[in-house]
């Protein structure tokens, strides 16, 4: 198990920003979703043992939460969300730094931050102050400071706010490279449920400091039984009118008709009436729950 | 299939424990302080200092091997009993020295402080590094340490090595190893005050840099700080003592004035007169005054003015760790029992004024102490180390309050 949580529970004055919570998250690739104010920072800072929980328990790659916060630190790559810095220093000083903070030996350090440099794609500008990189490469500059140790865990808090989408594909791609070709879990905290799809193999959805859906992505996304997509060799537009007929409810998306059936009917309706039609059914295929869907049926549940 | 594949490579190594972690922070803090060539340069001037120290150190060892040369230069200077038998004189002379060495070198620390402090937390605080350090297995406590380190790196520099380095030279231009039995309490002294300088204006420096993301606001304050403390101290200290002294001299001239009418006529015309009048005046003036110094001398055991100074408050402590009042003592005594005895032979070739000021003086009753309570702050120690540790008790809840742990509600 990546991390465990039993029962947490988290106040600051009278907000509760983690009620309760009973998580368990699996090796690989997890996605943290949830509103503003969801407790996804809270639950962050809590696996990082950066506060003090009221009450619950809690594991880290197998290190108690409470008792064992700097072994849990050691151990774990954190990319913070908001920009921060080491001040005035090139950004191979930087990443050395951040690896002899962490506990390495300052040559293993430098040499570590020239590789993990290298891998980020800032190779041509590890000699450059970092006051002077530009938002996407200060992004890759974190990231690659949290990797240095080569951390067993990755936990990136919405590492791709604020960049252009050249800079947020490079972060997705960074981070779906370590995660399924390197072998490092990560805790992926994101607003931007396509990051999270394209990145995570797992979600947790959190709401006012509650779980509220966990579990592998595809799973979640379920195939709806009676809600298909129809790509018909030609006349899509009237076998969509005679499926309205039928009591069927029809959407037009070009050639494409997503048909959601009556009550009690099945896909068999679909080829019956294409038969009696005449026309041929080039592409039938299940709908499925977005990730976005997922995301607010879980909030609606919990509304 | 690539010679050297430069995607993520596994780090196979082992991470060190936390104990000294905050040595990282000192180290790299040190690290970039040494790149700007001001902080370079003004190490530099922070040995002008080390070789005056090194050089009196130096001509007392000479001195006391009786070398030819070092003899005909303070033959002129220095009493007899002192050229006699310097060895006496030695621990007196090493604290004297090492005292005006740390009034030196305070003044230079104080100016290091100013070039490397107030950036040490403000820009942390400007760049938003607080989450980088604080997500990594490092404590508050490590972070305070580590940025305490590298003043403590620099004042290190400053004042202890140097005097570390006085003190070698010092032993080897004596050619005898005894003197080290004699003199190392003044070796524990120098480290033991280049601790509290950087333990007490390092965490005041760091305290001030963590209240404000701009450093030369923290710099500013810095100077303010010790400007003011100083120049208010001095100027209330002096107001004291001529607040003293003129009422002693008040006193005295109203009272001759009265029994003593000025001569008649003018300065030219009653020429012999006047002199003699101005002579009987000077006397009471100086008798006057000589009081004065004894009140002051009185008093001054409980004067707390000096201690807003902040860096007054600092010399207090080295003049305890170093016992330099007992060395001026010494010293004193010397010099004040061959001034009675050449005094009258002296007076013999002075004109009548001069005559009349030494008259005065050896008017005075004899006092060892006169240099020591001259020299030497002579209010309480402890009222300094409790000003000081109130200072950084201070410090410490400023910095509690500012550099928080990430366990806060944003």
């Amino acid at each position: 198990m990546l991390f465990r949580l039993e029962n947490v529970t988290k106040t600051y004055g009278a907000i509760t920003a983690l009620c309760h919570l009973s998580v368990d998250a699996p090796p690989g690739a997890t996605g943290l979703l949830g509103p503003n104010g969801a407790g996804k920072t809270t639950l962050i800072r809590t696996l990082l043992g950066l506060i003090r929980i009221d009450s619950g328990s809690g594991e880290v790659l197998g290190l108690d939460i409470r008792k064992r916060q700097l072994d849990i630190r050691q151990a774990v790559g954190f990319v913070p969300e908001d920009e921060c810095l080491f001040p005035a220093v090139p950004g191979v000083q930087f990443v050395s730094y951040a690896g002899e903070l962490c506990g390495m030996a300052a040559a293993d350090a430098m040499q570590r931050a020239h590789e993990v440099l290298n891998y980020v794609g800032l190779g041509e500008a590890r000699y450059r102050p970092v006051e002077s990189y530009s938002t996407g490469m200060k992004q890759r500059l974190k990231l690659a400071s949290a990797i240095v140790h080569d951390p067993r865990l990755l936990i990136l808090d919405e590492p791709t706010n604020g960049m252009d989408p050249a800079g947020r594909q490079e972060i997705l791609e960074l981070a779906r490279d370590l995660a399924h070709n390197k072998g490092m879990s990560l805790l992926f905290s994101s607003h931007l449920l396509p990051d999270v799809e394209s990145v995570c193999d797992h979600v947790l959805v959190l709401g006012r400091g509650e779980l509220l859906a966990a579990g592998k992505i595809h799973e979640l996304k379920q195939a709806h039984a009676r809600a298909f997509d129809v790509r018909l060799k030609v006349d899509s537009e009237r076998f969509a009118r005679r499926l309205d007929e039928g009591g069927c409810q029809t959407e037009m998306h070009d050639d494409l008709v997503r048909v959601r059936l009556p009550e009690g009917r099945s896909q068999t309706m679909l080829w019956e009436l294409a038969q009696s039609m005449a026309v041929q059914i080039r592409y039938l295929r299940p709908q499925r729950s977005t990730l976005e869907e997922v995301f607010l049926n879980a909030l609606e549940e919990k509304g | 299939m690539p010679i050297f594949d430069q995607g993520y490579q596994h780090w196979e190594g082992t991470l060190s424990g936390h104990l000294w972690r905050w040595w990282t922070i000192t180290r790299h803090g040190v690290r970039a302080q040494l790149r700007n060539r001001f902080v370079r340069l003004f190490l530099l001037v922070a040995y002008v200092p080390a070789i005056a120290l090194i050089a009196v150190l130096a001509v007392w060892g000479l001195l006391e091997q009786q070398a030819e040369s070092v003899l005909t230069l303070l033959r002129r200077v220095l009493p007899a009993e002192m050229i006699a038998q310097p060895q006496d004189f030695r621990l007196a002379v090493w604290t004297i020295a090492y005292s005006f060495f740390f009034k030196a070198e305070l003044f230079i620390s104080m100016l290091m402080l100013l070039l490397i402090g107030p950036n040490l937390i403000s820009r942390d605080l400007r760049f938003n590094a607080l989450p980088l350090y604080f997500s990594r297995s490092l404590r508050r406590f490590d972070y305070l340490v580590g940025k305490l380190g590298v003043i403590g790196w620099f004042v290190a520099a400053v004042v202890i090595m140097p005097a570390v380095l006085a003190y070698v030279l010092g032993v080897g231009f004596s050619f005898q190893l005894s003197i080290i039995e004699q003199t190392y309490p003044l070796l524990g002294a120098s480290l033991l005050y280049g601790l509290i300088i950087a333990v007490s204006a390092g965490t005041f420096m760091l305290a001030l840099s963590s209240l404000s993301r701009r450093s030369i606001y923290v710099g500013l304050t810095w100077m303010g700080f010790w400007i003011v403390t100083t120049t208010v101290a001095g100027l209330l200290t002096v107001i004291h003592r001529e607040t003293i002294f003129s009422q002693y001299r008040n006193e005295a001239m109203a009272e001759w004035r009265k029994g003593n009418r000025p001569p008649e006529g003018n300065f030219q015309k009653n020429r012999a007169e006047w002199e003699k009048y101005h002579q009987a005046q000077f006397q009471v003036f100086s008798r006057a005054q000589a009081r004065g110094e004894a009140a002051w001398a009185e008093v001054a055991d409980r004067d707390w003015r000096p201690t807003i100074s902040y860096t007054a408050n600092l010399d207090r402590l080295a003049d305890l760790l170093l016992g330099t009042d007992s060395a001026w003592v010494t010293i004193g005594r010397e010099v004040d029992r061959p001034r009675r005895l050449a005094g009258p032979m002296m007076a013999l070739g002075m004109n009548p004024r001069e005559r009349a000021q030494m008259a005065a003086l050896l008017a005075q009753p004899t006092s060892e102490r006169r240099l020591a309570n001259q020299i030497v702050a002579q209010y309480p120690w402890y009222w300094s180390a409790g000003i000081l540790a109130g200072l950084l008790v201070f410090s410490l809840c400023v910095l509690t309050f500012r550099i928080q742990s990430l366990d806060r509600l944003k």
